[in-house]
């Protein structure tokens, strides 16, 4: 079981907790994102420090992951809001300001690759390979880090801006090494699992737009829903949440032509 | 221009005395004054490129006439970023400030001293200096700040783009600014190893003060100016750009003069260490340190300390447009690379891990200089702040750890690398 | 050595001739770079020096020399005229289908042209920013400032009646649902409101500021619905009628005059005219004029059909 299955087990369990004790209301927003092309083949990394250690991963380009049924894994959403702009946060998600978000150096790769943050919560960056890491993260708006992480070693770090982006994370020791970092002053942000789907659950009722992104393309914004070519402005689909209603996107296919240079 | 920079690269060393010929020429037209146009600033045309450069291309789209009115609306966006930065600013003869007193602008710029720095080169009525940024720093940093002033091709190091607002030699932690003090530093001793030369000979202390002043009045500007170009990013290329007060002085300014604001404060206090950093124990314990995973200093600087290990990374400036290390396709990067000379006239080059064997340091050679480079990282560089113990006994450094890598780091030139045999002594003299 | 001069010429550049340099050689992507609009910096100046202790700068103008009208009208050359005269029908879907379509489907609003190529609710206002001026008694005619009449919005078949609404910050508007289904009325603009009404629904929104441009209005139940809303801090505006006229009566005269014009179906502000015979390349922040005390300037505007499409 990976990281990010276990972490999403205990997101999952302590939500199942939190709203038997808590209301939860409001509605969710769901959908599967699939490539639309042939699925690619996994490029080999070029392992250049720490080969020893880091060369018997196997270790891949994580850019553009297909899963099975070409599932399109690692997209990105998140509400949007226009500056200024707030959202009420259901209670449901209280339990989650209590549970740090790890971010883990392992097998000299970051793992999970895209880490989801609430400005809430706190960020637990750790190295459980046995050799050092820094991990950089330069975003826009938080300030940057670039802690020198140890073998085993953990450091709790909190960011207390939202960003309009995601961040780039990085490891100067092992260039290879890129993850990405969504940093929200909300918890209604997804990314898609290795089958393409996300799930955001308890948004409040109310016409809302979500972000849509990846690191390949940027912005999704031109999409094909049921076969019919679908443009979404600057990635940002309407999503209308209805008390207890779900918003389902179904099947949403990004053409490969959009994950080219 | 790209093949011209390189020419100019390659044959620059033969002819430094016709270069500094020119130069002088050019600087003495300036005293001069010969009535023509005003100075201006330049814009930050490869982070605009970066940002916006598929819809300035005209790739916005694929209808060709609406990628045309996609470029059009860009270039008028732009014309307004621009606008709104004479506003705030002014421009390089008349710098000028929004003098927000809610914002405490004056606290972090002295603009009573912007005059002594900016403008032309001169003497005011009672014989006191004038444009001495345009006097001793345009030529390698140039009149934007943006660090390509002529002399920057011709440099190995490049001199410092202040318009990013990162600081590498500081006493701060990374994402605070740099004091007063730390950018004093670095024009009153110079930084040992590159082009930055010592004032200390040349400038005296209120003219000092005025320069540090004129840097993080570039430096401020540089960054709103990133900031606006950002927001363009979140707008369509028809909408209208937001320069109200409450976006360019009560968010943009306002963020960034805090972050000046709180430079004092948040700089990284400095314990005693509990033994002598030039123990020999403190030495070895150092050196272990060093080459172990704990530290990890070797991974980049070198098992020997000759700086060997981690080569292929560039620095922040040079990553801003495209992260070299990383764009496999040789095509992309071929392309990525000519399109950054134009944009910049400077080919992106390696940032190199410090040899640490030529006793050379560039933030300064006093324990508490390394202790600042060791605890903190260095800004806008691969060096990261140490990984300090979050319990105690648990994995990272203490702070005697870093007293002893800084022992060993300032004994490494006396090292030897090879452990040649102990001389022999011969012909001892029994009970002499 | 050329190279040397090169770069001795790029600080020279850098120092002295800035501009002219970057036209010879620019970025790959870029445009050239542009010298900076002074005009526009000096009113984002005096925008932001505002409050904060400053110099405010003044703008120094010349005082009004008394009162006069802007007139004309719109309209697309005699060949073009025939592209527009056909308004297509909205794509009319969801729930409210049957109830939107009772009476045909709805036509699309967006450019509505008659006959003779007469342009209607082409939108023509002030662009000068008069909350700085020195004495504003000059400048803003009582007839053109304060006015606290309701205007309607109102919606009906599924449409909004109006689609172009000109106004003040200082009315309220009135925003009704005379419809037998729901709407949800969304105004984008800085204080932006998404309300329900109910059918026979109605409520009183209150602007806040002004806008620069015309803000859109949609209700995102029938995502066809569209409609565009002005409002400015003075009365200096107009929209052409069905003959494609306009008129604006007591207009600062004697003083440099920003106007701007705009028309939804061109996606915004017009550039490419031909004004009393004469052809002109408006600048999109707008185009001068210059009035006479008592007078009345008149433009007889025809259009390039090029930007436009319904």
């Amino acid at each position: 079981m990976t990281y990010r299955q276990l972490l999403s087990l205990t997101i999952f369990a302590s939500l199942i907790a939190a709203s038997s004790l808590a209301y939860a209301g409001g509605g969710s927003f769901k959908g599967k994102f699939v490539y639309g092309g042939d699925a690619p083949k996994a490029e080999a990394l070029k392992i250049t420090a720490d080969v020893a250690v880091c060369g018997k991963h196997g270790l891949t380009d994580e850019g553009l992951v297909v899963g099975k049924d070409g599932g399109l894994a690692n997209v990105i959403l998140f509400l949007y809001l226009k500056r200024g702009d707030t959202v009420k946060v259901d209670p449901a998600y209280d339990a989650l300001k209590e549970m740090p978000v790890t971010m883990i150096n392992e097998k000299c790769r970051f793992e999970p690759h895209v880490t989801l943050l609430w400005t809430e919560q706190k960020l637990k960056v750790g190295n459980k390979d046995s050799v050092g890491h820094n991990t950089k993260v330069n975003c826009l708006t938080n300030d940057p880090i670039n802690p020198l992480l140890p073998a085993n070693g953990e450091l709790e770090i909190k960011f207390d801006k939202s960003e309009r982006l995601p961040c780039q994370v990085g490891c100067n020791i092992h260039p290879w090494m890129t993850g990405w970092l969504v940093i929200r002053d909300n918890p209604y942000f997804a990314v898609t699992d290795a089958e393409g789907n996300f799930e955001i659950k308890n948004i409040p009722a109310g016409d809302w737009q979500f972000q849509v992104w990846h690191e390949k393309v940027g912005y999704v914004s031109d999409v094909k829903i049921g076969g019919r070519d679908t443009e979404w402005s600057r990635g940002r689909v309407d999503v209308s949440v209805k008390e207890g209603g779900v918003v389902d996107l179904g099947s949403v296919t990004v053409p490969a032509k959009e994950f080219e240079d | 221009m790209n093949r011209l920079a390189n020419t100019c690269r390659t044959t620059s060393n033969g002819w430094p005395a016709v270069w500094a010929v020119a130069v002088l020429a050019s600087v003495g037209m300036l005293v001069a004054g010969c009535g023509s146009p005003d100075a201006q600033f330049k814009s930050n045309r490869a982070f605009i490129a970066k940002s916006l450069g598929e819809e300035l291309a005209g790739e916005g789209s694929d209808d060709a006439s609406e990628a045309r009115a996609i470029r059009q609306g860009r270039i008028e966006q732009l014309d307004t970023v621009n606008a709104a930065l004479a506003a705030m600013f002014g421009q390089p003869d008349d710098p000028f400030v929004v003098p927000d007193a809610e914002l405490g602008v004056t606290d972090v710029i002295d603009d009573a001293l912007l005059p002594t720095a900016a403008g032309a080169v001169g003497r005011d009525e009672n014989g006191y200096a004038r444009g001495l940024y345009r006097q001793h720093c345009v030529h390698c940093h140039g009149v934007t700040g943006d660090g390509d002033g002529p002399t920057a091709p011709l440099l190995k190091r490049y001199p410092r783009d202040f318009r990013m607002g990162k600081f590498k030699f500081k006493r701060t932690p990374l994402g605070a600014k740099p004091t007063d003090e730390d950018l004093h530093k670095v024009i009153y001793d110079g930084v040992a190893g590159t082009a930055m030369p010592s004032f200390k000979a040349l400038l005296a202390e209120d003219e000092i003060d005025a320069i540090i002043n004129y840097v993080k009045y570039l430096s401020i500007r540089g960054e709103v100016e990133r900031k606006l170009i950002t927001e363009l990013t979140f707008l369509e290329a028809n909408e209208e750009v937001d320069v109200s007060k409450d976006m360019l002085v009560d968010t943009f300014l306002a963020d960034v003069v805090a972050k000046w604001q709180q430079a004092e404060e948040s700089a990284t206090p400095v314990p005693a260490p509990s033994g002598s950093i030039t123990d020999q124990a403190a030495i070895e314990r150092g050196k272990v340190l060093f080459q172990g995973k704990t530290a990890n200093c070797f991974s980049c600087h070198g098992v020997t300390g000759l700086g060997d290990g981690q080569l292929g990374d560039y620095d922040d400036w040079t990553k801003d447009f495209a992260d070299w290390g990383n764009i496999l396709d040789a095509d992309e990067k071929a392309e990525k690379l000519e399109q950054y000379i134009e944009l910049t006239g400077l080919p992106p080059r390696n940032i190199q891990p410090r040899n640490l064997r030529q006793g050379v340091y560039r933030g300064g050679r006093r324990p508490v200089d390394l202790y600042w480079r060791i605890r903190n990282g260095i800004e806008g560089t691969p060096m990261p702040a140490a990984g300090m113990q979050q319990s105690p006994g648990g994995p990272g450094l203490t702070e005697d750890d870093i007293w002893d890598l800084i022992a060993y780091v300032k004994h490494l030139p006396y090292e030897t690398i090879s452990r040649p045999p102990e001389a022999v002594v011969e012909n001892l003299r029994e009970n002499p | 050595m050329k190279t040397m001069l090169r770069r001795s010429e790029l600080l020279a550049g850098a120092l002295l001739l800035a501009s002219s340099l970057f036209a010879a050689g620019c970025g790959p992507n870029l445009p050239a770079e542009r010298p900076v609009d002074r005009e526009l910096a000096e009113q984002i100046r005096a925008d932001i020096s505002e409050g904060t202790g400053g110099p405010a700068v003044a703008v120094a103008r010349p005082d009004p020399t008394g009162w006069a009208t802007l007139s004309g009208s719109f309209k697309f050359a005699p060949g073009d005229a025939s592209k527009f005269s056909n308004p297509p029908a909205l794509a009319v879907s969801g729930d409210d289908g049957a109830y939107c379509n009772r009476g045909g489907a709805p036509k699309s609003q967006s450019l509505l042209v008659d006959g003779e190529g007469n342009i209607a609710n082409v939108v023509i206002f002030l662009g000068d920013n008069l909350s700085k001026v020195e004495k504003p008694e000059l400048w803003i005619h009582p007839s053109a400032t304060g006015s606290t009449e309701p205007v309607t919005f109102d919606q009906k078949a599924c449409v909004f009646l109006s689609p172009i609404t000109t106004m003040q910050v200082s009315q309220p508007l009135h925003i009704l649902n005379s419809d037998g289904v729901g709407h949800n009325t969304k105004l984008e603009n800085a204080n932006p409101m998404s309300e329900i009404l109910p059918p026979g629904g109605k409520i009183t929104y209150e602007h806040r500021k002004e806008e620069r441009q015309p803000y859109a209005v949609s209700c995102n139940i029938h995502p066809w619905m569209k409609a565009y809303i002005l409002v400015r801090n003075n009365g200096y505006f107009a929209q052409t009628d069905e003959q494609g006229k306009f008129k604006i009566e007591n207009l600062p005269a004697g003083v440099d005059l920003t106007m701007k014009v705009w028309h939804e179906a061109a996606g915004g502000f017009l550039t490419d005219v031909t004004v009393n015979g004469e052809t002109k390349k408006w600048p999109k922040k707008g185009f001068p004029v210059k009035l006479t005390a008592d007078g009345e300037m008149k433009l007889d505007v025809v259009l390039d059909a090029g930007p436009f499409s319904n």
